[in-house]
């Protein structure tokens, strides 16, 4: 009670001091060149925590204890200004922009740097530059943008899977794609979407953005440990700011269209095509008892359509005369079945965004809504979110911010989202044979069970299918983070940092009785529910110290994530009737099935970073990660880094050249960091549950587990140099690097006779090399304000891979020899395609000897290429002028090999009873003598003594090189003084398209797809239009 | 504050120490158990022989390629073409075979490690002997299976091997590793023929005598002593062992619940329609929906169009494989045009061959012997021994052995049982077997016919050396292609000839 009323005495006298000798200061700050009042800046007492902000009008007023010595005034990008106090009450000033370079700052992972003092690979994009494109998740926005970061779409599914590779593919069997990290929330990577496809990003608006940071080098990313082997994109969404509520509204629609369609054969030219493969098959074979002549051929071809003529071969077309079959024909229609199953797809987007605050209390809400659907009828994608960001100070000392982004999205597809079924509109449009028509006379679908098919093997009306099927998924994701942060000592602060990243993705499909699919089985329904639950804790420590030109800051902490993955899923058989979709009316329930995986990780992890004199600085990073996913014997691994930057520019005996010479600077970093995106469960032998047999359930030996399983190690050498030339007119960097993947985890195959395929085991050498160029010039430069400009913005990006090593000396992994040392991770090895025989029109390959063979075997293969790109980037172009601003972003692959799923059906050439390519079809061989790559057409594709034509091998591999203009939009910002009177402090409107034109010689849809085409639901190109108000 | 920075301290030190705690990071998997702890309770014991059972049921062996696979490559058949599926097989082109390699020693692979692992059980209360010998003997018999249509596929049978082109029998595995280390040098070579089929025939023999005859429960989905006894009989017959031979035989058809279950000329087709074949010794169960072979490789699709017979105008799977015009004649059909029967002869057997549907292409004679018994399209039970392999098989051994009579007896009881007028349109022809080769030819004839379609034609070609349509029995392609990973993965393993 005594050491109380103490204390009340102290506070007492105290207040009564500071009151005795307080007084008032007061000022107004505007911008040095334009003079306008500055709203918002910071001011404050030097050495304390007292401090206010301007208001719009630029004044500010502050009562100022007289032990007061300075007063600091600071403001974003504007140079900070420290001013004695003295004796004046009154102080005017006016701020200066800073130099842009030396006030950008880059997120590094825990903790924030200066752009200048940072030395590692980092590539960032600001949100503005990506904002309002009709993407409807931001990953697809990096592509081109940051140089050495390979962003490929897997199909044009709004929201569907991406593919992003930093600095090449490091891994065989762990995963390939970077951490994505989402306000310090580590992302879940995985897509959890079983009816569509999702990619992780999908859920967040990317007009939330405020930017974008990829740590490319191994020393940067390794803050983040085991997980950083594939790089880190971090994610950044807006905050908010101190400062009058600002409002803003972006508004934007349009439209969706296909690239292009397919050019395939008309109904005469595919039965000509049909009776000749028939004719040059059957000809030999009963040459010698019969005549056999093109008619007979022809007969055959119309009885195979005798679903749609009505006369069968048996019986019917088998004796028609060729006057008969010419009428026949005659009555065959000519159906446009892509352009049936396509359609233009629509765009929309609304958000609106709120921030606003006080110095105490900062708020940010965005919410959205977004649309699109693609040119495949009914598939689409629409979202809604709602982000917020409420930071508050409680004292001087402690902080709260909470950041939530709640989101929702459902997206539909109704068959498939790729492959080669029958009732896949994306992979049968293209191939039906046209004479099959989509209505009856009387306008009901053709060719519906139970008593209909269309003629051909793609034998279902995918118009019907599509329509009266459905695929239902929806999303709900809540990202959401809480900190508290507590100044220790103004050097010294802590945070503890909780977040949740929690997804539930439940889904719904249907196959209707109507249907080919659903009609054995009297429909089938699917309904499925995963959910995730992430969670993600951090303690860390902040410090910050300078001793006169030393500066030292860090951070130091410990982190722990589970990830629990769980889902359930029905599926039941035989509905009433169609109008019936829900399982609970299926008669038989087909199967149940439940999930569950999940895994955990804590870590101790810290940072240094040492500057002297803005010239040098060092920076030391270490994280030490255990992890459930790998066995008992090596939980643990240790990661690590050191980035060394040298700020040439500031030293005295550059002072000559700074008329020309801006800004120079060298990089240099060593860094190790682990990949653990495996299996949760690797290191154990384990016997699994589904099996069953007699309707008992068995269980069956599953996996060989392998105790010694460790972390794949990249090893990431950077070296890098940033310079800027006549007043940064010329900027740039380049960056070499050279990441080895070290213990690289590979499936080791056993033969299959110890009841197992392989192990996962740490023994193989991946080397990538590399070469990234960014460079910005500002070709023209405005005289006066609003004037003329022009800046260019190019990145290039080179990338050569090779395996280093394989356990036990091997050459090339037993059962995948495309996985071979001295070759990319990659690789193709196929057999060669030596062109068609001129004087049969047969297929020829090359054998071991280099010599023609018609029958191929696997020891005739050869190395042909790899299906990584050499070099990509992308070039952007901004020309303004007054209010109006030009955007083109062109981008580029180069160097990738591909093979075509759907073109490879397509070029079979009557193989099989469905559609082929024009260009495939007037390519073939028809008279001795002619030179061609195509060969006969032949029924079956395999001739007598050969294989088929369109096996694999060399001649269905292409280049997918192209040059793109992925964005291109024209937008204007109406004038200041108009937008007053409106109480408008900002309005655009624009333009703008997406894909618009692409120059590539690639023989399929669109050279942009990853892994297999065929019967993917398509890129698109889009237009649309949009305005953005702020108030 | 310096109190602060040291209870700050502390917390960081409490940190370090729960990363180095190996305890935190404990997750177990829950739809999976630890090899370990798999086979040590009866529960466990019988789902992994269940395991055993349901791989049967793969695709790769009796799902699809043991029957469709070696009907393809036999001279009964020719593709259609129509989804683009068994047309290499069916022109023989080198590396289209089977590809049970995997399957097969996967399966093995368990067996060994039950087998091991049951004597070791140590329970209470205490394993009985004949729990022991019911799980035994079906393993054994199991294995047996897995082993003989690996040397089917693979390998040639005794004293049939092509000069210059025979490179023994497939491995034998009768361990298998547990560990990593183990399994790296798991890297046998192929043993002999003569010494697989000696294993093959002790497993049967164990198999014999553990297990028991129960016709009533689980007959014939899973293993019982005829089966043993009946698969006995085909290995000795493959191995020319004809005494043996018919030893087993006579075993199989001496027990009382066999003969009887023969189907007559009135009853033939519909027991093609029920879920269980009552000819069945041993055959593969599909017993839910959720095991279904699926749409594009099941043994409905692959032979027929229809949905359901007679009923052309409603459209089922792809329709394959089709008999070709000899089997037309075997069958007793007179074909017009690819598919319009005239006429038929009084073989019940050709009554599961009619025309299929138009719906994708011209129409085609089809087998139905597979439409969905088991209440779903593409469900249906798959026969691995039916009872008149048990007569012709006695009755081939029995002429090879220069007993005709007997030899002609037991061919008559399968003919009596499949020819409706047997007496007018059969008798007078059995009657004139009298010597030797013809009455071996009309065997083999039969057995042409009563298995169409059922997978045995190729492997009678083979294992009495006689050509196919497409291929002579010497050329190397009338043995499957080892997996190419196999003889990567072990150097030891020499792959067989041509390939």
């Amino acid at each position: 009670m005594k050491k109380a009323l103490s204390l009340l005495a102290v506070l007492l006298m105290g207040s009564f001091v500071l009151f005795a000798q307080d007084k008032t200061v007061s000022g107004k700050l505007t911008d040095e060149k334009s003079g306008q009042p500055l709203s918002g800046v910071s001011v404050t007492v030097k050495g304390t925590t007292l401090g206010t902000q301007t208001g719009t009008d630029g004044i500010f007023r502050l009562s100022v204890p007289a032990t007061a010595k300075t007063l600091v005034f600071s403001f974003v990008n504007y140079e900070t200004v420290e001013t004695p106090i003295g004796n004046k009450t009154l102080f005017n000033l006016s701020l200066v922009a800073a130099d842009k370079d030396l006030q950008e700052v880059v997120i590094v992972g825990y903790q924030q740097l200066k752009k200048r003092d940072q030395g590692g690979a980092i590539a960032s994009i600001r949100g503005k530059e990506i904002a309002n494109l009709p993407n409807v998740s931001v990953d697809r926005a990096l592509q081109g943008r940051a140089a050495g970061v390979l962003v490929q779409s897997n199909n044009g599914i709004p929201g569907g899977g991406i593919n992003v590779r930093v600095r090449g593919t490091g891994s065989y069997l762990s995963g390939n794609q970077p951490l994505f990290i989402v306000d310090g929330v580590q992302i879940n990577n995985r897509d959890d979407a079983s009816f569509t496809q999702s990619n992780p990003l999908a859920f967040l608006n990317p007009n939330d953005i405020e930017s974008i940071d990829v740590l490319k080098d191994a020393a940067s990313a390794a803050i983040y440990g085991s997980q950083a082997a594939n790089g880190v994109v971090i994610i950044t969404t807006k905050k908010g700011k101190a400062g009058k509520t600002k409002i803003s509204a972006n508004i934007f629609a349009g439209v969706a269209q296909p690239i292009k369609f397919f050019d395939v054969l008309n109904t005469n030219e595919y039965i000509n095509m049909r009776a000749e493969a028939d004719y040059n098959r059957y000809f030999p074979q009963y040459a010698s008892n019969f005549g056999y002549t093109m008619l007979d051929s022809r007969r055959w071809v119309m009885g195979e359509l005798s679903r749609i003529t009505g006369v069968p071969y048996t019986g019917g077309t088998a004796n028609y005369t060729s006057a008969q079959l010419d009428s026949l024909q005659r009555t065959l229609k000519n159906t446009d079945w892509q352009r049936a199953a396509m359609r233009n797809g629509r765009i929309q987007n609304f958000d609106l965004s709120m921030s606003g605050g006080n110095d105490k209390t900062t708020f940010y809400i965005g919410g959205s809504y977004t649309y699109q659907s693609t040119v495949i009828n009914k598939v689409d994608f629409a979202r809604y979110t709602l982000n917020s960001d409420l930071s508050h100070k409680i004292s001087n000392r402690f902080s709260v911010n909470l950041k939530t982004n709640i989101s929702t999205f459902e997206q539909q597809l109704p068959f498939a989202v790729s492959g080669s079924f029958l009732g896949n509109p994306a992979f049968s449009s293209p191939l039906i044979i046209p004479a099959n028509p989509i209505y009856n006379a009387n306008g009901t679908y053709f060719g519906l069970p139970p008593t209909g098919a269309l003629a051909g093997i793609l034998n279902q009306n995918v118009i019907a299918v599509n329509d009266f099927n459905s695929g239902y998924q929806r999303t709900n994701q809540m990202v959401g983070q809480g900190s508290l942060d507590y100044k220790i000592n103004d050097w010294l602060s802590f945070r503890s940092y909780y977040s949740m990243d929690y997804r539930l993705v439940q889904g719904n499909l249907y196959r209707d009785p109507r249907t080919n699919d659903g009609f054995g089985v009297r429909g089938r329904g699917t309904v499925q529910s995963t959910w995730n639950t992430n969670f993600l804790t951090t303690q860390t420590f902040n410090f910050n110290r300078t001793f006169g030109k030393n500066r030292i800051d860090g951070v130091a902490g410990y982190e722990y994530r589970s990830d629990i993955q769980e889902s359930i899923s029905a599926t039941g058989i035989g509905f009433p009737s169609f109008q019936f979709v829900t399982i609970n009316a299926a008669a038989t329930p087909e199967a149940v099935g439940q999930f569950w995986t999940g895994y955990k990780r804590n870590s101790i992890f810290g940072r240094v970073n040492y500057a002297y004199d803005g010239r040098y600085a060092v920076s030391v990073t270490a994280r030490r990660d255990g992890s459930s996913r790998f066995g008992n014997n090596f939980p643990f691994g240790t990661f690590g880094g050191v980035i060394g930057t040298w700020n040439i520019d500031k030293e005295s005996f550059m002072a000559k050249t700074s008329d020309w010479l801006s800004q120079l600077r060298f990089r240099a970093s060593y860094g190790i960091t682990g990949n653990d995106q495996i299996g949760n469960f690797p290191s154990l032998s384990l016997f699994g549950a589904g099996a069953q047999y007699n309707g008992l359930a068995g269980i069956n030996y599953t996996q060989l587990g392998n105790p010694n399983i460790r972390w794949e190690k990249n090893e990431t050498i950077n070296l890098g140099l940033d310079y800027g030339f006549f007043n940064n007119r010329v900027t740039g960097s380049l960056d070499l690097y050279r990441r080895r993947t070290n213990d690289m985890l590979l499936p080791r195959q056993v033969s299959w006779l110890t009841g197992q395929s392989d192990f996962t085991d740490n023994v193989g050498v991946l080397d990538n090399k590399g070469i990234e160029v960014g460079l910005n010039v500002e070709i023209i430069r405005p005289k006066v304000q609003n004037g003329f400009r022009w800046n260019a913005n190019f990145n290039f990006a080179f990338n050569y891979s090779n395996v280093v090593s394989l356990y036990g000396g091997l050459e090339f992994l037993p059962g995948d020899p495309e996985l071979r040392v001295g070759r990319s991770l990659n690789s193709i090895f196929t057999n060669v395609y030596a062109g068609v025989n001129p004087a049969t029109g047969r297929p020829m390959w090359l054998d071991t000897l280099g010599s023609i063979t018609y029958t191929p075997q696997a020891r005739d293969r050869y190395y042909i290429g790899d299906r990584e790109p050499d070099y990509w980037g992308g070039l952007t172009n901004t020309i303004s002028y007054k209010g109006f601003t030009l955007d083109v972003l062109f981008t580029y692959e180069y160097g990738r090999w591909a093979t075509d799923g759907q073109v490879n059906f397509m070029i079979e050439n009557g193989n099989r009873t469905f559609n082929s390519l024009r260009f495939a079809y007037e390519g073939r061989w028809t008279k001795p003598g002619q030179i061609t790559s195509y060969p006969r057409a032949y029924d079956a594709g395999s001739e007598q003594g050969g294989i088929n034509h369109a096996s694999g091998s060399s001649r269905l591999w292409r280049r997918a090189d192209f040059i793109r203009m992925r964005d291109l939009r024209l937008s204007y910002n109406l004038p200041q003084n108009l937008l007053r009177k409106v109480k408008l402090t900002n309005m655009t409107v624009y333009v703008q398209g997406q894909n618009l034109f692409t120059y590539s010689d690639y023989w399929g849809y669109d050279p942009e797809f990853v892994g297999a085409s065929t019967g993917i639901v398509p890129q698109t190109k889009n237009i649309n239009a949009g305005i953005t108000l702020g108030l | 504050m310096t109190k602060n920075i040291l209870r700050f301290g502390l917390l960081l030190l409490i940190a370090v120490a729960s990363v180095s705690c190996k305890k935190q990071l404990e997750v177990q998997p829950r739809q999976s158990i630890l090899l370990a702890d798999a086979l040590n309770s009866r529960e466990n014991i019988d789902a992994a022989v269940t395991g055993v059972y349901s791989r049967l049921k793969s695709l790769r062996v009796y799902g699809r390629d043991m029957l469709a696979v070696a009907e393809a490559l036999a001279d009964n058949a020719s593709f259609t073409n129509k989804s683009g599926r068994l047309v290499n097989e069916n022109l023989n082109v080198a590396g289209a075979s089977f590809a049970n390699w995997q399957t097969a020693y996967f399966a093995i692979a368990e067996i060994n490690l039950i087998l091991e692992a049951i004597p070791k059980l140590n329970l209470v209360p205490v394993v009985s002997a004949a729990e022991r010998n019911r799980w035994e003997g079906q393993l054994f018999f199991l294995r047996a299976l897995y082993y003989h249509d690996l040397m089917r596929a693979y390998a040639y049978e005794p004293g049939m091997g092509v000069a210059g082109q025979d490179r023994g029998g497939v491995p034998v595995i009768l361990t298998t590793p547990t560990t990593v280390e183990a399994a790296v040098n798991t890297l046998p070579g192929r043993a002999s023929i003569d010494s697989v089929y000696s294993l093959i025939k002790n497993d049967l023999d164990r198999a014999n005598q553990r297990l028991t005859n129960d016709f009533v429960s689980l007959y014939p989905n899973t293993a019982t002593k005829v089966a043993a006894q009946a698969l006995l009989a085909r290995v000795n017959l493959y191995q020319k062992n004809f005494t043996e031979t018919v030893r087993w035989c006579d075993s199989v058809l001496l027990t009382p619940q066999i003969p009887t279950r023969l189907t007559g000329v009135n009853s033939y087709v519909s027991g093609w329609t029920t879920a269980i074949h009552p000819e069945s010794i041993f055959e593969v169960r599909y017993a839910n929906q959720t095991e279904n072979p699926g749409v594009n490789e099941s043994l409905q699709t692959s032979y027929t169009t229809l949905l359901t017979r007679g009923n052309p105008s409603v459209v089922g799977g792809f329709g394959d494989l089709v008999p070709n015009a000899t089997s037309f004649g075997l069958l007793g059909l007179t074909v017009a045009g690819t598919a319009n029967i005239t006429a038929r002869t009084d073989d019940v057997r050709n009554q599961l061959f009619e025309i299929g549907s138009s719906a994708r292409g011209t129409a085609r004679i089809e087998c139905t012997k597979f439409m969905g018994k088991n209440g779903f399209p593409n469900l249906d039970n798959v026969p691995v021994i039916r009872i008149p392999e048990v007569y012709l098989t006695r009755a081939e051994a029995r002429a090879n052995l220069g007993l005709l009579t007997d030899a002609l007896n037991d061919l008559r009881v399968v003919k009596q049982a499949r020819y409706s007028n047997y007496a007018v349109t059969q008798q007078t022809a059995d009657n004139a077997l009298t010597t030797q080769a013809p009455l071996l030819t009309e065997i083999l004839r039969q057995r042409r016919i009563e298995y169409m379609f059922e997978g045995h034609r190729w492997f009678d070609l083979k294992r009495l050396g006689l050509n196919d349509n497409t291929i002579l029995y010497t050329d190397f392609r009338f043995l499957a292609r080892i997996p190419i990973r196999e003889v990567d993965n072990n150097p030891n393993i020499l792959q067989n000839f041509g390939y």
